[in-house]
């Protein structure tokens, strides 16, 4: 078994993942300029790979005409992200939701549920303003229809390992069919990154490497592919910790809170309302994660969700949202253990901690158009910065991402990767494959992601974050003695190092950030305040071109334009 | 740990195999019936039984999670 190189492939649009924010970018750009050629690459399939691959019970987050205001999600986005989240992102997202929603529907693709007034039902989760409009449909197959019908050049089984830049210019990415074992080289005059965030990182309490809350799939090589290309990233101290069913990885959490219910502990206590008597369950996620963990630690566990006060009509919207529309299988999880939502308390644990651009504020750091630091390369989704903004800004900036990658275009000529750098990757992938013996992918994985709630999880300790720094090192040179027998266990030696590369980044961004802030999203033991220093200022984590080394520095968080 | 298979009900489409987002199933050609090639993968998501036209898919819980 050999990874084989065959012939390059060129385009002028290049988008990799075909998740939730790839396939809007995709036909965007074809809808603006019908005659530029898109090539869009998922190493799952654009019919069912990414995050939503079920479909998902809500659109999070939209701004509907007389329900909310721009200017409420501004500024829940501002009070969920303690100030560092770019505002002028926000308000594209609240700006051009709406007009995303109303094409779904058009098309198609997806239903929005409307009350007996002719409303869409939106719901309240964020602490200021209502933003969760409800939505059924099976959404991703809809839009590999529409992609197939307006000639976007789709490749499933299609990972990207590498991105190439040339002077400060994206030149295309490194492709690895992970059933065939073909290399290709694309170039391309744009690229637009759409591969999720960190799913794959805390080790989930039930001990299964992927039982997850967000997208296991996603292992963070988006976060790798950026940095090595010499883009920016953002926020990766932030620990994104979710509530999580027991055992099972969600979704609930948003549905269930969205709907009225509660969070309470053994002794039946609405414990939020001593963290956050202002906005109860639907506090910032760093507020309800130190209140959850310090129920635990005082013994108030465990902690559950209560849905037992709801009417009929509500739980039955919630089990018809969850399990007909975002996972089916939940309903037999249910089954299995016994539990009727409606009637019963639900345990849950805590998930990750992950990093996620819809969840959190965690990945690339991208403008209004989505654009990265490395020209022509834009990013979109879960992978970028845009602020807990959920399948909303990841519509909404695959589509801004597309449009002005089209718009540009005429303008735009391929830039000449390195032959050096493609012949690295190659070399890269095929390694694992050419060991005779030595350690599997998956118990690589487990040794590097048990280190990771340890190190990581607030309060977080100079000296852990210190150790987790020297394992780092560690983990790289094990890389060497990791053997792959085949594609597949390719792909997860990719996933791997990405796991370890995103690991360095939060370490070093948690040792940068010298002050506490959103809850325990980020709290130091060392310094336990806010540090008006660190005000409006992001921890941005870059590789150093000239010696190849990990940097992090501070830089403003935008200034709201208005 | 993946797909469980009804083998009177599955036609061999191989629909479970080609859109599983975890790689997790393969089909035995020789047997014309799906398997989980990689078990351990698996995100119980569901989309083997969403795919399947004939039912015969059922997703199984790993050991870890019942």
């Amino acid at each position: 078994m050999r990874i084989v190189r065959k012939e390059d492939l060129a385009a002028d649009l290049l988008v990799i993942g075909g998740g939730t924010a790839g396939p809007m970018a995709a036909l965007k750009a074809k809808m603006k300029n019908p005659a530029l050629d898109v090539l869009l690459v998922d190493k799952a399939t654009v019919r069912r790979g990414g995050s939503i691959c079920r479909g998902m019970d809500a659109f999070n987050n939209v701004t509907v005409p007389g329900v909310a205001t721009v200017q409420q999600y501004i500024d829940s986005i501002d009070l969920m992200s303690d100030g560092i989240a770019d505002p002028n992102i926000s308000k594209v997202v609240a700006e051009k939701s709406f007009a995303i929603l109303r094409e779904l529907e058009e098309w198609g693709v997806a239903t929005f549920p409307r009350d007996a007034d002719g409303n869409y039902m939106v719901q309240k989760f964020h602490p200021k303003g209502a933003f969760l409009a409800e939505m059924r449909g099976d959404i991703k197959p809809a839009m590999a229809k529409l992609l197939a019908e307006r000639g976007v050049r789709v490749l499933n089984r299609t990972m990207a390992t590498r991105l190439f830049a040339a002077g400060g210019r994206v030149a295309g990415a490194a492709l690895f069919n992970i059933r065939s074992g073909v290399f290709q080289l694309c170039r391309a005059k744009a690229v637009i990154l759409c591969t999720g965030g960190q799913g794959r990182f805390g080790l989930p309490d039930s001990g299964y490497l992927f039982g997850t809350f967000d997208c296991p799939f996603n292992a963070g090589e988006g976060y790798a592919m950026v940095y090595h290309a010499g883009g920016e990233l953002a926020n990766m101290e932030y620990n994104d910790v979710s509530p999580m069913l027991k055992d099972y990885e969600g979704p609930g959490h948003s549905t269930f809170i969205r709907h009225g219910g509660y969070l309470v502990n053994s002794l039946g206590e609405r414990f939020m309302a001593k963290y956050s008597p202002e906005f109860l369950e639907r506090a910032p996620s760093g507020i309800r994660e130190r209140a959850m963990r310090t129920e635990l630690r005082e013994g108030r566990g465990p902690i559950y969700y209560d849905l037992r006060h709801l009417s009929p009509e509500t739980v039955e919207l919630i089990k018809e949202g969850i399990f007909a529309a975002e996972r089916p299988t939940e309903k037999d999880f249910f089954a299995l253990k016994g539990i009727d939502i409606g009637k019963d308390l639900i345990e849950l644990t805590l998930s990750g901690p992950n990093m996620c651009g819809g969840h959190g504020p965690t990945g690339a750091l991208v403008g209004v158009n989505a654009e990265t630091r490395v020209e022509n390369l834009y990013a979109a989704g879960d992978v970028a910065s845009t602020g807990w903004g959920f399948v909303g800004a990841a519509w909404v900036f695959g589509t801004v991402a597309a449009e002005d990658a089209a718009g540009r275009m005429p303008a735009l000529a391929f830039a000449a990767p390195d032959n050096r750098e493609v012949a690295q990757e190659l070399a890269r992938l095929r390694a694992p494959l050419g060991r005779e013996d030595g350690f599997d992918p998956e118990e690589m994985e487990y040794k590097v992601r048990r280190i990771i709630k340890p190190h990581l999880t607030s309060p977080k300790s100079e000296a852990r974050l210190q150790a987790a720094l020297r394992a780092v090192e560690g983990f790289r040179a094990d890389m060497d003695k990791v053997r792959a027998r085949d594609y597949h266990e390719v792909m997860k030696c990719v996933e791997v190092a990405a796991i370890i590369d995103t690991l360095e980044m939060a370490v070093r961004a948690s040792l940068a950030r010298k002050e506490s802030r959103w809850g325990y999203g980020h709290y130091r033991i060392e310094h336990p305040e806010k540090d008006a220093a660190w005000a409006k200022k992001y921890a941005v984590v870059a590789k150093d071109m000239a010696t190849g080394g990990m940097v992090t520095y501070a830089k403003p968080v935008p200034e709201y334009r208005g | 740990m993946g797909i469980k298979v009804d083998k009177e009900k599955c036609v061999g489409c191989g629909r479970c195999a080609d859109e599983c987002p975890g790689d997790v199933i393969r089909m035995d050609r020789r047997r014309k019936l799906p398997y989980n090639k990689y078990k351990n993968d698996c995100w119980y998501c569901g989309v083997c039984e969403q795919e399947c036209p004939t039912g015969a898919a059922k997703m199984e819980f790993p050991c870890l999670i019942v």
